[in-house]
């Protein structure tokens, strides 16, 4: 049983496991004390600075190198790239909605897109955008109620 | 490991008093837990990494190693 479990630990077989013994008995009875001391500090601080890292560069990290992307994946890419940019030539009939229209956050405007001029639903977004669908039903509300306020300041009367 | 003739103990002081050779030694001793650590979605994140050992050697100058005389 203890050999059982001291293979476990280690996870050594063999030549690595004599290597690795022939390594620790060169070090006395303090050092190997310090080793561990030491080790355990550097893994805190090593954690600790991966988590601001990570904490700095939230938003910024978010893509993938050119070169690591498959051939498949660029065409696709390519074909989506132009399907939006098409879409994003839509063009109003009034001048002042199409004002008000770019006046919405991004995300706004693609969720409108997605809803009145490709029909898709709010489920059907919610998957493509990654995110829930309370959130599309909020962003349409929020969008529309804007676009109220900008082009009929005083409320229906004025119309 | 080069240390074998002092010991650890001696490397880590050197380092602990700012000897830029020592702290060196100390960094690639750790360096496959800096790679380790340094994976972001996937690939090893250079900027990443050479904050983690910023950090690193700042920290090993706190280090109290008084404590184990």
């Amino acid at each position: 049983m203890p050999s059982w479990h001291v293979t476990c630990l280690l996870g050594w077989h063999g030549q690595e496991e004599e290597m690795y013994l022939k390594r620790a008995n060169q070090f006395d009875e303090q050092d190997r004390k310090l080793i561990a001391e030491f080790t355990a500090f550097m893994q805190r601080v090593v954690r600790n600075a991966k988590i601001d890292y990570l904490r700095q560069n939230a938003y910024v990290k978010f893509e993938i190198p050119m070169d690591k992307i498959s051939e498949e994946i660029e065409r696709e890419k390519v074909v989506e790239d132009n399907y939006f940019f098409e879409k994003n030539r839509f063009d109003f009939e009034e001048e002042r909605v199409a004002r008000a229209f770019e006046d919405l956050s991004l995300m706004r405007q693609q969720i409108l897109k997605l809803l009145f001029i490709d029909g898709l639903s709010a489920t059907e977004i919610a998957v493509r955008l990654n995110c829930s669908v309370k959130f599309v039903q909020n962003q349409k509300a929020r969008a529309l109620k804007r676009l109220r306020d900008i082009l009929m300041p005083g409320g229906d009367e004025n119309e | 490991m080069r240390m074998n003739k002092q010991g650890f103990k001696y490397l880590l002081e050197r380092a602990v008093s700012g000897n830029p050779d020592a702290i060196m030694e100390l960094l690639e001793m750790y360096n496959p837990l800096v790679n380790n650590s340094s994976i972001v979605y996937g690939y090893i994140d250079e900027d990443c990494r050479q904050y983690i050992q910023l950090r690193m050697i700042i920290a090993i100058q706190k280090f109290k190693i008084d404590k184990f005389n």
